[in-house]
């Protein structure tokens, strides 16, 4: 140590305060350094000089001033005043809270299965049916998400028995109550689920990928089905499904297996994969669910205490305050639910954080760091919450700014005292900053909001889509006919829709509201709305949208984009179709018991047979928000006929959570409006009758020809409620005839038609006479598409419904032509048979086999809707299947001889070839083009020539048009 | 009477008692005040305010470190605020604030060696006056020091043997011995 770190030492030593060891050290080193002496003499002197100051100044006395001035202003406060004011406050506090959180309930959210449990356990209902039998157990089974709202099914079991109950838990009531047998399992239950699984081809090749059969877990499904039995009686039956859920993780994806091990048969299989940033979403909605309110309710009582002086209050303050901060800011930084009312308790977490904090810090005289941090971190979260709250659909970054610096401007002039003496006293401020950084740091590193995964912005998108309670968008979508349809939609929470659709005479809407559907339809048929609706509306659903974010897979960003001037992320994904059939046939397998046999059998069919469908889904979600601001949806497949259909839909979204009306189209005296009509339930799941229909077609009675066609439908209803209804009448509404809501007759004349006890069924038949002369064989298959039947009927407490009924019957099989032969119905146009075995012409080794080859008729949908009229071609699809290698080789080199070029369009492969369809020079602007779906081309089963047909054509230009697509170059 | 229970009187609502912390700490308070800002005036001032916010801080808190302590510590945060308000004022060009620093001169009972004192220990730097007025005029102890400003003893030390420095070097400029 040299002389001059010893300054401060010696100066210690001066002023008397040092301790005896060092004072011991310094006389030692003071004898020996004649520096040291100096240096103490001249300190001591200081000292001396300083102390001279001792002297009181004259002054007078301030008492009587400063006394009349303490009693003058407000800071005297009597004690008796105060008691009855704390008193209120914390009333005040504690009634704020409970109103809030009772407002709110932010725990219902979370745990549907706890809800569950405790409805069934404080149901009336079913405390009758187990008479009075103590309950032992309530296991949730299966979830459902429907039109009900939110539904569980639960196994309730006492000592003696078990049932069977459905709970509704928006409605909290027990909605369905049967008795069931539940099978035990037997030991060795999990290795034959094992044994099942190992069994099944699929299973087999995920393990043979490196797959590891996890954890068995055994648990029930249930069923509740109507059962007519021998004595006619109709009653509800519950089956009881015994089910093992087996775990496959493969490359860190879970495949969710369940088996029936007493059956021993496969259920189900899918894959649930848990993305890092569904896990975040978990997290937060645990969050803001569960921690929330608690540290809510902790954070009033420390408040209260404060207000109390109570010393655990003051020692848990600090600490609270910074634990309160650290939980908000991860809340408000991972993303705002839209709700209102999840929202208060989300911005009072940090209010009260911040309250916390400042009391604390006014008090504190030591590790004031913790208290600091704790307000530095609620502030940020408070920004954040305003910043959500009121700034978002401003957007704005000098609003941030601007409120940022309110709270920091109202945080400085709480402290500008505080503030004034961190010079003095700054010891604890570089802790807090420390520790606030360390917080932010680790909440950023958590949340990365720097990042644009497209899983986290889908991850965001789906949390802030859950959170919406009503919302407008416009659709329009351009259809595979290249026909165009706008539409408007407004949509409130839960169950209202208004939707209007612009058609060629006007606007079209509909209102539904629950289960009730009012139709006020210009163009369209009453049915065709209905139908219409029940689409729309599920498609524009909540829940609907939910599902195809959750379902997207392949996700990508793109880059971003505004929409109606808002800054969005963009990314694409594509939908799994194959997913979604899965899941449909697991659904309709629960449903089993419930459906016809046959019913059950084609519909499975129909699954089975649905066509691959590419569907490509954009989505741009705003950026300040997480809403998903656009969805444009592409869709395209090949179809039965072997054509490729594309259709594209843009939906655009805006007035998230404003106050839309949607109110019932009805006049003061309860009536509905004129122009609208009330649809009845056709909205509703439930559907009273069950049907059958049958169709058969052929020429008219005394006619054989096309003009003159007829179609004849049965349709059989059975009345599945439990009670008679009447006034029962069904409609059928065709676009094969021009008749729309034409009555169907009786085919029972010994019955009354329009009462039908329950389970008991009538037959009607409508015959609907057609032209078929005209149509092509789409047009008349898409016709018998869109006919419908309507059965309107009278509930016994006098309710007037409607079901809606789509006819499911097979195609008439006698309408379209026969391959061999040239279709009937196209007579009417013009046709020329073209030689192609001449000179110059496609060449005979050319490889076409039949009309299977090349599509008809020209310009294809996929041509027409990729070029348009100006630019024609043909577009010919390779159906390869029929194709072997062989004569796939052949096939290519001919079409390529003569000039058409192998390309992929939209994803299907073909060839085409541009502007063989133009009758004069292609270069030519006043050229004019051919309406391609009026020209149909028809390969001789040989190959050497081809029957070139069209309508509005002379002969001489058809044969133009035939030279000009087969002449090669 | 002794100090805690007459802030336990003052807390249970008896203003009057405030009248015997005031008439005990009004000098001493006025004289560190004067170090602090060389302005009796101001220093009567920033004591009234200090007294005043003192009784609001009894009856708010339950103390943890001695009265006199925090009593400075009020009076140090006024002489600061002071001093920042007349520094923000002196950058308004008029003569609002014609140096209002009267220093001891005016006083005639001061000897001239008082006098140099005065000038030098008002020029040495705020955080240091501070700890060589508490500990030579106020008698405060370095651990009280610390209490009174919120800091570690060991700041304290450095302070005052910077302050001393400083002060000596001022002293002898100014042309004391």
């Amino acid at each position: 140590m040299n002389c001059r770190d010893f300054e401060e030492l010696l100066s210690a030593y001066a002023d008397g305060e040092i301790s005896r060891a060092q004072r011991e050290f310094i006389d030692e080193h003071l004898s020996g350094c004649t520096g040291c002496r100096e240096t103490l003499a001249q300190f001591r002197a200081a000292g001396y000089r300083l102390s001279s100051l001792k002297d009181i100044p004259e002054s007078p006395d301030i008492r009587q001033t400063t006394m009349s001035k303490i009693k003058s202003s407000g800071a005297l406060s009597d004690k008796t005043n105060k008691g009855w004011l704390r008193s209120a406050a914390a009333a005040a506090a504690i009634v704020a809270v409970i109103a809030i959180l009772l407002a709110a309930q932010p725990w219902n959210v979370e745990s549907p299965d706890v809800l569950a449990a405790s409805i069934v356990r404080n149901s009336t209902e079913i405390q009758t049916v187990l008479g009075g039998e103590e309950i032992a157990d309530v296991e949730v089974t299966t979830r459902i998400v429907d039109g009900e709202g939110n539904v569980l099914m639960t196994l309730v079991r006492t000592e003696e028995r078990a049932i069977a109950a459905r709970v509704n838990i928006d409605t909290r009531q027990v909605t369905e109550i049967v008795r069931v047998d539940v099978p035990d399992f037997q030991p060795g239950d999990e290795q034959k689920a094992i044994d099942v699984a190992m069994a099944d081809s699929r299973v087999q090749e995920l393990l043979t990928q490196g797959g590891a059969i996890g954890e068995v877990h055994l648990g029930y499904s249930i069923d509740i089905a109507q059962v007519t039995g021998p004595d006619g009686v109709t009653r509800k039956e519950g089956t009881v499904i015994p089910t093992a859920l087996l775990t496959v993780t493969l490359d860190g994806k879970n495949w969710n297996i369940v088996v029936n091990p007493h059956e021993e048969k496969v259920l189900s299989m899918g894959q649930s994969q848990p993305s890092a940033a569904m896990i975040l979403v978990h997290i937060h909605e645990f969050a803001s669910t569960v921690i929330v309110p608690v540290l809510l309710v902790l954070g009033i009582l420390i408040l209260l205490g404060r207000v109390y002086n109570s010393r655990a209050s003051k020692a848990a303050a600090g600490i609270s305050s910074l634990g309160i901060g650290i939980v908000s800011l991860f809340i408000e930084a991972y993303g705002m639910s839209s709700i209102w009312w999840r929202m208060i308790t989300i911005v009072a977490l940090p209010a009260v954080g911040l309250l916390i904090g400042i009391t604390d810090l006014r008090q504190r005289t030591a590790r004031r760091w913790i208290p600091v941090s704790g307000i530095i971190l609620c502030a940020l979260a408070l920004v954040y919450d305003l910043f959500h709250a009121v700034i978002v659909p401003v957007g704005s970054i000098g609003a941030i700014i601007g409120i940022a610096a309110v709270i920091a401007g109202v945080i400085v002039y709480a402290f500008r005292d505080r503030i004034v003496a961190l010079r003095l006293s700054g010891k604890w401020l570089r802790p807090s900053l420390a520790a606030s950084a360390v917080v932010i740091i680790l909440v950023l590193a958590l949340i990365q909001p720097w990042s644009v995964s497209p899983h986290k912005i889908i991850a965001r998108a789906y949390s802030a889509t859950e959170g919406l309670l009503s919302y407008r968008a416009e659709m329009s979508g351009a259809g595979s006919e290249g026909d165009t349809l706008n539409s408007t939609i407004e949509f409130v929470y839960p169950d209202r829709f208004h939707v209007s659709i612009e058609t060629h005479s006007g606007v079209d809407e509909f209102i539904v509201i629950g289960d009730r559907q009012y139709v006020k339809s210009g163009d369209m048929s009453r049915n065709m709305m209905i139908a219409f609706s029940q689409s729309t509306a599920s498609i524009l659903s909540k829940e609907s949208t939910l599902h195809l974010i959750d379902s997207l897979t392949g996700i990508v960003t793109l880059p971003d984009e505004k929409i109606k001037g808002i800054d969005c992320f963009h990314c694409r994904g594509s939908y799994d179709i194959e997913k979604q059939l899965e899941a449909e046939k697991a659904r309709l397998a629960e449903m089993r018991s419930s459906v016809d046999e046959d019913d059950y059998k084609r519909m499975m069919e129909d699954l089975g047979d649905t066509p691959h469908i590419d569907m490509q889904i954009e989505l741009w979600i705003g950026k300040d928000d997480n809403l998903i601001r656009q969805i444009v949806q592409s869709t395209q497949y090949i179809d039965d006929t072997g054509s490729l259909r594309v259709s594209n839909a843009t939906m655009t979204f805006y007035d998230f959570n404003e106050y839309i009306d949607i109110e019932p189209p009805l006049d003061s005296d309860g009536q509905v409006r004129e122009g609208w009509q009330l649809a009845g339930s056709a909205g509703s799941n439930e559907q009273v009758f069950s049907r059958s229909i049958t169709t058969s077609t052929g020429s008219q009675e005394g006619y054989d020809d096309w003009e003159h066609q007829e179609v004849e439908y049965t349709i059989t209803i059975t009345n599945n409620s439990i009670e008679t209804v009447r006034d029962v009448r069904v409609t059928i509404s065709t676009k094969l005839s021009e008749k729309e809501n034409s009555p169907l007759a009786a085919a029972e004349p010994e019955k009354p038609a329009d009462i039908i006890a329950p389970g008991e069924s009538r037959t009607f038949h409508a015959r609907i006479p057609f032209d078929a002369g005209g149509y092509t064989k789409e047009e008349i298959i898409e016709l018998q598409e869109v006919t419908t039947f309507l059965v309107d009927y009278t509930t016994g407490d006098g309710q007037e419904r409607t079901q809606l009924i789509y006819t499911d019957a097979p195609y008439p099989t006698s309408i379209p032509p026969g391959e061999e032969e040239i279709a009937p119905y196209l007579e009417a146009r013009q046709k020329v048979d073209f030689p192609i075995r001449m000179p110059g012409y496609v060449p005979d080794d050319m490889y076409l086999e039949n009309v299977d080859v090349m599509e008809v008729p020209v310009g294809t949908k996929t041509a027409r809707f990729l070029y348009g009229k100006k630019s024609p071609s043909i577009f010919i699809m390779l159906n390869q299947s029929k194709f072997d290698p062989e004569e796939k080789v052949l096939r290519d080199s001919a079409l390529s001889k003569s000039g058409f070029k192998a390309t992929t369009i939209q994803g299907i492969t073909g060839y085409w070839r541009q502007g063989v369809l133009c009758r004069t020079d292609a270069d030519d602007p006043s050229t004019e083009y051919w309406d391609m779906e009026q020209i149909e081309v028809r390969w001789d089963i040989d190959g050497t020539s081809c029957t070139v047909m069209a309508k509005n054509v002379s002969l001489d230009e058809l044969l133009n048009l035939a030279n000009s697509m087969f002449k090669i170059d | 009477m002794e100090e805690a229970n007459v802030i336990e009187q003052v807390r249970a609502g008896e203003v009057d008692a405030f009248a015997e912390i005031i008439e005990k700490y009004q000098f001493p308070i006025i004289r560190y005040l004067y170090r602090l800002t060389g302005d009796h005036e101001m220093a009567r001032d920033l004591a009234q305010d200090t007294f005043i916010q003192a009784y609001k801080w009894i009856l708010k808190t339950d103390a943890e470190i001695s009265f006199r302590a925090w009593l400075y510590r009020i009076a140090t945060n006024n002489a600061l605020q002071h001093r920042r308000r007349k520094k923000a004022l002196s950058f308004i060009p008029f003569d609002l604030n014609k140096h209002d620093v009267p220093s001891a001169r005016n006083h005639a009972d001061c000897t001239a060696d008082i006098l140099a004192i005065d000038e030098a220990l008002l020029e040495v730097p705020e955080d240091q006056r501070t700890c060589l007025v508490l500990h030579f005029v106020e008698g405060f102890k370095y651990r009280e020091i610390a209490e009174t400003l919120d800091c570690t003893e060991e700041a304290v030390r450095k302070r005052v043997t910077r302050g001393k420095k400083t002060f000596i070097s001022l002293y002898r400029e100014g042309g004391g011995v």
